[in-house]
């Protein structure tokens, strides 16, 4: 049977319904539903790997739905779909307290179908009809969060509507200039572009950094990600702003480099497709991300500012322009992609025993949920590109990419966004793993299976793509030489070359196998350690009722950067001025909705005297 | 007999006089005979619709010639309106007489709907400008009758003083053009050699002196301030006759005038009326962003889409008639009226309109707030759903004719309108509650009323050019 893009969407939205009145009946069954769909979706698209498989959905009239599966838009289609994949196991469990669970995975297929139908498009009408689906679907998604989750959805539904219309002029613009939408023929006619090219850059690239939750349009990721649904979090993060990262590098990379490669430009260099600013813009991208992620107190904004910064890496690395900074930018799609929903999950697996998501009140949980706290350990290691997970490649590649063309200042920040990321990291490691349990949860238990099986699948997936990168870099390599962009050479399964050095993956992580078996050795031989009740060391033990203390604000994990947020806490911080902003023209319409609206008919006899005599000053 | 479109004005108008004349010895049973005219409009609309091609034909009345006497005119585009606009005040009537019947006088309310349908069917149909005036007189008699549905007599006060004065405008134009032309003719004024010869400047007053004549019942600016609180006021079935079906005679009415008179290039008026409109449209989506009450907003919303459609109106007659912009508004209107009916009768369904009491109603009755989210969707202009063509046109349009400022503050407004739509579906669907309301159990008319809307939204949602080439990409050009 040959799967086509059109195909699977067309049984997406059809399952859709489906799963929605399965879910009313029975939440594990709609979700096992999901799972198989999505799987299915995995599926499908791994075994379209080597092919190009054009489809499309009729719409009766001018236009139609078009899709294209080829090795420029795999590697997307391939994360997006593991990604969905993975959520929908996840929440076979995971929606058990759920109150809207037939909606959530009724929804979560329109996502699904329109992460294919995003990475999939072969024209910009059927991107931005996706794209839309997308912003409508997570809307609600979002919605059904915590109590905030309502303003929140607000927020990101303004964001994303703002990156759609800039979306929207630039499809007619280029439609008006090459008389069609597809992709192939913009490509094609990019050189003929010239007068509009600038404009439609900014246009979609601004649309894209919105999407991305770029610096200074990241706003809306705090809030969104902090207060949507647990398990839609990992989508959200994991793919959705992804969105932002394909139409990036479809206007930086894609067209010039195909456009040029057409013309029999055989190697396609930096100095057509580097966009310093845009690569400074993903630089303080990575800046305003650790610095902000550093000051989070909780688990899932604290991972949605790393979004950010991760982001930045993305922008960062595609729009640097060398062969080796673009492989190192869409690798860390994947890296992103994965980590992000490990993060995301293990927040969710907390939450889903612990009912909070605040790192004040945790601690100590390693020993009850042994996968979850693995699933987190791997994704931070690998967030804050520590060899030998799949972060340390794509990062590695990057500052490859920095040292060789001798930018320091970059180098510096990448290097700083690493540090930094470890620093935030290991916050949630040591508050909600490490360190004491607290009495409330000391009858917590693991997460049932679905769970721990969609952890461990992102877990191995993160190992296995770094200790053997060819997984992971081959199919962007493939795209790459495609458009002539001279890259990285890989042989084996593990061994990178690139300008400066050569690096052997599996040799890396056989050494740190060893040294993780000589310490864990160590560790058992010579510790001794003494198990400390909670509230044993503190006060002796005592609360002390005159200065009101309670032992909550003695565990450990309070204020747990606080000497490090004073440094930076005079730093403002950009919200606070969209908000300053919205506040101001909220007022302005409150002041036109009175002068015109709120008045009675004395008013309006002013208004009708006014109008008159305008017209009698036209007339004479 | 059935082809001519007379009917349409004649026998409401016959059907509401007799119910008068019977009402000494009939009680009850006065909605049955709204619905019962509502429906045979639909039918003869519908067979109107079914002989209809592109060109503009006219139904000379009493054997006048069409130069000097009283004639209707019709082509494919003015009957579907028709048709369109005569099934919802159909489905508005069985609202009112399943729910509303009982909330004032029977009789009267009844024949204020008849006369509505009349009036609305004249204003569209009509191809001379003293039956123009005629009936918006008859409009507004039946919008100040509509507007007391439940007692808002202060806000249906606001109406009256606010259409009668547009009334006046709009006869003063009339009466202008007949001292300079002589004629009243739709389709012979702008043949004439002394139109030809009038000052720049005397047809922008008149162009505009219609249009604010108009505005009362287009809600257009500057006569638009009765909405808001006429909308919150009246009952459902009026609002859905306000919405969907009064304001489509008042904005054809000035589509008309502004594409069979000014249709040969008179550059230099469609600027204050492109003006007119976008102000119009700015103002109506920031006061609805702000609004607290539902039925409010949408009044509001409404106000923002008749600035847009009248605005790319004006610019498709900038120079000859530019069909991309043209079909665009039609488009938007078509869309627009359908997909507010929806909300507005979901609104009706639950009962309520404050955003305190609707919050978190959706919980309780997850069907109607469904089938009022795919309203809200469609409006919003999300795809799957009918409206997102429509944007879709109207930007294609824009874009493509160089309107670079139109288009900036049609998406700025746009991205209000977004959020104040989804806002409220967010609302209904997923706050907790936090007043005690009563919800009625809706009957089963109720849930095929909003299926049935909810049906076509979608059925345009997918096949958006079916409606577009037949209805929309038809200019009104004068033969």
């Amino acid at each position: 049977m040959a799967f086509t893009i059109g195909s699977l969407i067309y049984s997406g939205s059809i399952f859709s319904v489906i799963i929605y009145l399965l879910t009313r009946f029975s939440v594990k069954l709609g979700s096992i539903f999901t799972t198989v769909l999505f799987g299915l979706y995995v599926y499908a698209i791994y075994i379209l790997k080597d092919s190009v498989s054009i489809s499309f959905i009729h719409l009766p009239g001018a236009y139609n739905l078009t899709f294209k599966a080829d090795l420029f838009n795999w590697p997307f289609l391939m994360i997006g779909t593991i990604v969905l994949f993975v959520s929908a196991l996840f929440s076979i469990h995971g929606l058990k307290s759920f109150k809207s669970a037939a909606s959530f995975n009724f929804l979560s297929v329109l996502v699904g179908t329109s992460v294919l139908g995003v990475f999939g498009a072969n024209d910009l009408l059927t991107l931005f009809i996706f794209w839309e689906l997308m912003t409508w679907a997570s809307f609600f998604l979002v919605s059904m969060g915590k109590k905030e989750a309502r303003s929140a959805a607000l927020f990101f539904l303004f964001m994303s509507m703002i990156s759609a219309y800039l979306m929207i002029y630039g499809m007619f613009l280029v439609y008006n200039k090459v008389g069609s939408f597809s992709l192939d023929v913009i490509a094609n006619n990019w050189g003929d572009l010239s007068d509009i090219r600038g404009r439609l850059f900014v246009l979609f690239v601004l649309a894209g950094l919105i999407k991305g939750g770029v610096w200074p349009v990241h706003v809306w990721l705090r809030t969104t990600h902090g207060n949507a649904p647990n398990i839609f979090s990992s989508v959200l993060s994991g793919i959705l702003i992804k969105f932002g990262s394909f139409i990036v590098y479809l206007f930086v990379v894609f067209f010039p480099a195909f456009y040029l490669t057409t013309k029999g430009v055989s190697s396609v260099g930096a100095e057509k497709l580097s966009h310093p600013i845009l690569a400074y813009i993903g630089a303080i991208s990575i800046m305003i991300g650790t610095l902000s992620a550093i000051r989070q107190n909780d688990f899932k904004k604290l991972i949605a500012f790393s979004s950010v910064s991760h982001a930045g890496y993305i922008v960062l690395g595609i729009a640097f322009g060398t062969g080796s900074a673009i492989l190192g930018g869409l690798s860390h799609i994947w890296v992103h992609a994965l980590t992000a929903a490990g993060m995301f999950l293990s927040a969710a697996a907390v939450y889903y025993v612990t009912g909070t998501t605040n790192m004040d009140e945790m601690g100590g949980l390693v020993r009850k949920m042994p996968i979850t706290f693995t699933t987190y350990l791997v994704a931070i290691i690998s967030v804050a590109g520590i060899p030998p997970l799949a972060g340390f490649v794509s990062k590695w590649l990057i500052y490859q990419a920095l040292i060789a063309k001798g930018n320091y200042l970059l180098t510096f920040i990448a290097f700083f966004g690493s540090v930094g990321s470890f620093l935030y990291v290991f916050r949630p490691l040591a508050t909600v793993f490490l360190g004491q349990l607290p009495h409330k949860y000391d009858s917590v238990k693991e997460v049932p299976w679905s769970m721990q099986l969609s952890m461990l699948i992102v877990t191995i997936l993160t190992i296995v793509f770094g200790v053997f990168p060819s997984f992971m870099l081959k199919p962007i390599i493939r795209i790459e030489e495609a458009l002539s962009i001279p890259t990285v050479k890989i042989e084996g399964y593990s061994n990178i070359y690139t300008m400066l050095t050569q690096l052997d993956m599996f040799l890396v992580a056989i050494i740190f196998g060893i040294g993780f078996i000589f310490v864990t050795i160590l560790f058992f031989l010579l510790a001794k350690s003494t198990k400390v009740e909670q509230y044993e060391q503190y006060t002796a033990g005592e609360i002390v009722q005159e200065i009101s203390t309670t032992p909550e604000i003695y565990h450990y994990s309070k204020n747990y950067y606080r000497s490090f947020e004073r440094v930076i806490e005079w730093a403002p911080s950009l919200e606070e001025y969209y908000r300053i902003a919205a506040r101001h023209i909220s007022r302005f319409y409150d002041i036109l909705d009175g002068i015109i609206f709120k008045s009675g008919i004395p008013m309006y006899v002013w208004f009708i005297t006014i109008t008159i005599l305008v017209l009698l000053l036209i007339r004479w | 007999m059935v082809k001519n479109p007379v009917l349409l004005i004649a026998l409401p108008l016959i059907i509401g006089f007799f119910t008068a004349f019977i009402s000494p010895f009939i009680k009850k049973g006065y909605s049955i005979i709204a619905i019962f005219t509502a429906a045979i409009t639909t039918i003869l609309s519908s067979l109107l619709f079914s002989n209809s091609g592109t060109d503009l034909i006219t139904y000379p009345i009493g054997g006048w010639s069409t130069k000097y006497g009283i004639y209707l005119i019709s082509n494919i585009q003015i009957s579907g309106l028709l048709v369109l606009v005569n099934f919802i005040a159909f489905l508005a009537l069985i609202y009112y007489s399943i729910k509303e019947r009982d909330l004032g006088s029977e009789l009267g309310y009844s024949l204020g709907f008849i006369l509505s349908i009349a009036a609305v069917n004249g204003l569209i149909l009509t191809g001379d400008l003293f039956n123009m005036f005629v009936f918006i007189e008859l409009l507004s008699i039946g919008g100040y009758i509509l507007a007391t549905h439940k007692g808002g007599y202060y806000s249906a006060f606001k109406y009256v003083v606010l259409s009668s004065i547009g009334g006046l405008f709009f006869l003063i134009g009339v009466i202008s053009i007949y001292n300079v032309t002589g004629l009243l003719s739709l389709l012979y004024i702008p043949k004439t050699e002394s139109f030809h010869n009038l000052p720049a400047i005397f047809l922008i007053v008149l162009s505009v002196i219609w249009v604010i004549g108009l505005s009362g019942e287009s809600e257009l600016f500057p006569l638009n301030m009765w909405v808001g609180s006429v909308y919150k006021n009246t009952s459902t079935s009026a609002v859905v006759f306000f919405a969907s079906v009064l304001s489509v005679g008042g904005i054809y009415a000035i589509i008309k005038l502004l594409s069979l008179i000014f249709n040969n290039g008179y550059a230099a008026i469609y600027r204050y009326i492109y003006a007119l409109g976008l102000i119009t449209l700015f103002i109506g989506e920031a006061v609805a962003f702000k609004q607290k009450d539902a039925k409010k907003m949408l009044g509001y919303s409404s106000i923002a889409q008749a600035g847009l459609i009248i605005s790319l109106v004006a610019l498709s007659i900038k120079s000859s008639l530019n069909i991309d912009l043209y079909s665009s508004a039609i488009f938007q209107l078509i869309n627009n009226i359908i997909a507010k009916a929806l909300v507005l009768f979901g609104l009706g369904v639950i009962g309520y309109s404050g955003f305190n009491k609707l919050k978190g109603v959706g919980k309780e009755r997850r069907e109607v707030a469904l089938l009022l989210t795919i309203g809200t969707l469609s409006l919003a202009g999300m795809p799957g759903f009918a409206g997102f063509w429509s944007k879709f046109y109207i930007v294609k349009s824009l874009v493509s004719n160089g309107e670079i400022v139109f288009l900036v503050v049609f998406l700025f407004s746009a991205l209000f309108e977004v959020y104040y739509l989804l806002r409220l579906s967010q609302i209904i669907l997923f706050e907790p509650q936090e007043e005690e309301v009563s919800l009625e159990i809706p009957s089963i008319v109720e849930y095929v009323i909003l299926t049935m809307l909810a049906a076509v939204i979608l059925y345009i949602g997918f096949y958006p050019n079916v409606i577009y080439n037949l209805i929309c990409k038809v200019g009104l050009i004068g033969g």
